[in-house]
């Protein structure tokens, strides 16, 4: 989702997502952190009931406060004097690693968390690495639980060096590695007198001290989703994923290779302005009238087009994806079946460990796949274009996979 | 009918959701386009933007599909989906939007000697909070320096815990 727009919410937004391995204290802390920001003017009190349990503010559900375990992925809002913070709750289970990725795609940077008595565990290396294939390689890492430690620095470096190495593994240096106990509130907003050996950050500071990397404004990427038709004129809709679009840039029209030219910028209420990255507009186009899932691009900086898009696959679905299986390949606008081709090193998520050649991905299975399209798709690196080199695969409507275009 | 002859959660259900489940049965509707929003209630903070419903309207709120960037769901064998474009708004945002393109308000929720209505539903089970807010901008104002929840005025929220989960998952918006 693209940051809302409104007068008076010019201060930046940062969503972050709260992962880890189930019962490390993921929505205790974001609780602990709305319990003590809730003095903020604007910000509603927390619930007196919830007191000592913290869990309950986003754990909402009758389900999730029988087991004690969230369920469902939550957001919820706090308005800082610096910025606007959006805090997704995941659950950290196996079996609801989707409501984990619901979540977890919306967010800009995330806190792992890690209980200093148990240390990593398989979800902890899973949402480790769903991280690093979403893009999201701003992490703070919260090791929590220091007081079954004794609140002891030699056993905090011992995990911070153990999470500082895995995350390394797969491409992401982190943010910063912080001891907590979220029950009690050490370094959550407060930085604790309890830890003296600790002179860094407490999670709170640490979130307000990262800088994110902004996207550069690139060439111009429209895909099409769809043409409205009034008083006999075709109007292109859509949102520029990248770059922008002024009246008379000829463009071309990918996958089909068409040239056009943008007669007119529409949008309510009038104004001919060149479109921004963002922004959801209308374009009257001379030339051969594009259609949904078409993507509009500059000459001379085009997008992929190929039969044969690939990528990193992470699957979902409890039966597993086989070989020359037929799914939808759905990327910015466009949905199109694709036949696999190839499945090759195949990593399991829960290990991080290479798995034996095999004609299937199974579920919570890394893969990298090869394609058969029935028809050209428009692709980029994922690292180049992110709207462009993302993609789900699905089964009759259903979301059963995601994957990353390398 | 009514809050004082039956309890809270029959009534709500009673007016609400059957109401609106014979409406969607008369009219035919495939999908329904609602402004809920996260910031109003921990369990609405748990919906998709796209969120198909059972014939029989439940939602299985620990059991939803999987929802991937702005990839969103658009085909299934839903009785009905449930669209929910402004789930990611606040209750500021909302209003700092009605201030931005001049749309016209309830004025329900302008004060009137010392009152207005912060959230409005059934007649029943809404009450006014003390505010001298009379302009959207005074009402942006009130809201930066609030610390009540939105909706401190409704009723069924605060009945007994979950009521607000019951009614959601028979079909309550």
């Amino acid at each position: 989702m693209s940051p809302l727009v409104t007068d008076g919410g010019e201060k930046p937004l940062l969503r972050i997502a709260m992962v880890g391995h189930v019962d490390h204290g993921k929505s205790t802390l974001i609780g602990r952190i709305r319990h003590e920001m809730s003095a903020l003017p604007g910000t509603a009190a927390v619930d007196a009931s919830v007191a000592g349990n913290w869990a309950f503010v986003t754990d909402q559900l009758q389900e999730e406060r029988e087991r004690e375990m969230t369920i469902d992925t939550t957001q919820t809002f706090l308005d800082t004097p610096v910025c606007r913070l959006v805090f997704i709750d995941v659950p950290g289970h196996q079996e609801l690693i989707q409501n984990m990725l619901s979540g977890a795609t919306r967010a800009d940077a995330a806190v792992l968390v890690l209980a200093g008595d148990e240390g990593v565990q398989v979800q902890t290396r899973r949402h480790a690495l769903l991280l690093a294939m979403l893009g999201i390689r701003t992490v703070i890492v919260a090791v929590n639980k220091m007081d079954t430690l004794d609140r002891r620095e030699d056993a905090f470096r011992a995990l911070e060096h153990t999470a500082v190495e895995e995350l390394r593994a797969l491409g992401i240096e982190v943010s910063g590695v912080i001891p907590v106990v979220a029950r009690d509130g050490d370094n959550v907003v407060q930085r604790s007198e309890a830890m003296p050996w600790y002179d860094g950050p407490s999670v709170m500071e640490a979130i307000g001290e990262l800088e994110l990397t902004v996207a550069p404004v690139d060439a111009l990427r429209f895909p099409v989703q769809g043409v409205l038709r009034h008083d006999g004129q075709a109007t292109v809709v859509g949102r520029v994923l990248s770059g922008s679009v002024a009246e008379g840039d000829a463009l071309t029209v990918c996958p089909s290779g068409a040239a056009v030219t943008v007669r007119a910028v529409r949008r309510f209420p009038e104004d001919h302005a060149p479109a921004q990255t963002g922004e959801s507009v209308g374009l009257v186009l001379d030339g051969p009238e594009p259609g949904r899932g078409d993507v509009l691009a500059p000459a001379g900086d085009l997008p992929h087009v190929t039969r044969t898009p690939a990528g990193r696959v992470f699957w979902l679905a409890q039966t597993p994806l086989a070989l020359g299986e037929e799914v939808a390949l759905r990327c910015a606008t466009q949905a199109v079946p694709v036949r696999v081709a190839a499945i090759a090193d195949r990593l399991d998520s829960a290990t991080l460990e290479p798995l034996p050649a095999e004609g299937a991905l199974a579920s919570m299975q890394l893969g990298t796949v090869a394609f058969a399209a029935e028809r050209a798709v428009v692709v980029e690196p994922f690292d180049r274009m992110a709207g462009l080199g993302r993609f789900v695969l699905e089964r009759r409507g259903t979301a059963v996979g995601f994957g990353i275009v390398g | 009918m009514g809050p004082k002859k039956i309890d809270k959660f029959a009534c709500c259900n009673a007016l609400k959701t059957v109401a609106l489940k014979q409406a969607i049965a008369g009219m035919g509707f495939e999908a329904l386009l609602l402004g809920i929003r996260r910031d109003e209630h921990g369990v609405r903070a748990k919906e998709r933007y796209f969120s198909p419903r059972a014939q029989d309207f439940t939602w299985n709120v620990g059991a939803q599909p999987p929802e991937l960037w702005d990839l969103y769901a658009t085909v299934d064998e839903a009785a009905h989906d449930r669209i929910h474009p402004l789930l990611h708004m606040t209750e500021l945002d909302v209003w700092r939007y009605v201030r931005r393109e001049g749309i016209p308000v309830n004025p329900l929720y302008l004060a009137k000697d010392g009152k207005r209505f912060r959230s409005i539903g059934c007649a029943p089970c809404c009450a006014p909070i003390p505010s001298t807010a009379t302009t959207v901008d005074e009402i942006i104002a009130e809201l930066e320096a609030s610390r009540e929840p939105e909706r401190a005025g409704r009723a069924q929220d605060k009945e007994n815990a979950f009521t607000m989960q019951k009614l959601r998952s028979l079909g309550y918006m």
